[in-house]
């Protein structure tokens, strides 16, 4: 698990294509929330699932429609 | 010139800042201001202190509630600054309405049947906050998706009937002042022996139980719910 953390993290930063830096991050996030769970942190995760996963992964795609970002 | 200079600042600031970490106290030891007497105090005492089930809702609404008070402050103004610069006025000439509609069945039909359990589930961990795991922070921002969920899939028109911007605004304010107002009424009565009325603990583990813990939990979580819908709004359109 903490190996794919790892693996995430570094695909992040050396993805060339923006939206999926975007969802390899949120890949990240979901992780991290297992992780927190296996901590015994179930707070931390509940937030981690809404806030890491969701509403930052919502306003970074919206940020990526404003700059056109994506290819199609 | 300009490569060695920035070279030579970076180094300059890693060697400060490793030496930062030099002071620190070793990692693990018996005495270190980590490990002193409150972190103790908080796990014995906290259920009997403030009647939450849940030690973390304990601490951050009742013993460091201002903490938690200046936390939601940070999103209100957070919310008025993106109001602020973002916010088109009605009248103004560049407002293209540029909004897809979604106009898939399945798409409204299946969300019709999962936003009211996202809500069930998001109000669920506000008002078990003090009792299981979760809080006013986590359940808000779940609701906050619901309804961005909603202005996705049923566009502005729909979000405009059931949430006016007069009305969220006004709950936003609303629930900022009345935590202050709430947190505050209890700081001043609590430590000073003033003989005013103040709401029971209740036997731990019912709904209703914990004193303050249940209103604050809920106006935190109006707050971020609020927040987060404001901030895709605006960032999407620029129009609530």
């Amino acid at each position: 698990m903490l190996m794919f953390l790892i693996g995430a993290s570094v695909a992040v930063s050396t993805i060339k294509s923006l939206l999926g830096a975007i969802i390899v991050f949120m890949v990240y996030s979901l992780i991290m929330t297992i992780l927190w769970q296996q901590l015994n942190a179930p707070d931390l995760a509940i937030t981690e699932a809404a806030v890491g996963a969701g509403i930052t992964t919502i306003l970074f795609i919206l940020t990526l429609k404003r700059i056109k970002g994506v290819r199609k | 010139m300009r490569k060695f200079l920035s070279i030579g600042i970076t180094t300059t600031l890693i060697i400060i800042l490793l030496m930062g970490v030099n002071e620190l106290p070793t990692f693990g030891e018996y005495d270190n201001p980590a490990n002193n007497e409150v972190a103790h105090y908080y796990i014995e005492k906290a259920t009997e202190d403030t009647g939450a089930m849940n030690i973390v809702t304990g601490i951050i609404l009742d013993y460091r509630a201002f903490d938690t008070f200046v936390e939601s402050s940070v999103l209100f103004t957070a919310s008025i600054i993106v109001l602020l610069l973002l916010k088109k006025e009605k009248n103004s000439q560049d407002t293209e309405i540029d909004e897809t509609i979604i106009q898939s069945t399945i798409l409204k039909e299946v969300s019709k049947v999962i936003i009211p359990c996202i809500q069930i589930f998001g109000a669920y961990i506000i008002f078990y906050g003090h009792l299981s795991p979760g809080g006013g922070f986590a359940g808000g921002t779940i609701i906050g998706t619901s309804l961005i969920l909603y202005r996705i899939i049923y566009g502005k028109k729909f979000t405009d009937k059931l949430l006016p911007y007069s009305r969220l605004i006004r709950y936003l304010c609303g629930s900022i002042m009345f935590y202050g107002l709430l947190k505050g009424y209890s700081f001043i009565t609590g430590g000073n022996h003033l003989a005013l009325p103040q709401p029971s603990l209740g036997t731990p583990g019912n709904i209703l139980s914990g004193g303050f813990l249940l209103p604050l939990n809920i106006l935190v979580g109006l707050i971020v719910a609020i927040t987060i819908y404001f901030f895709f709004t605006l960032f999407d359109g620029g129009e609530i």
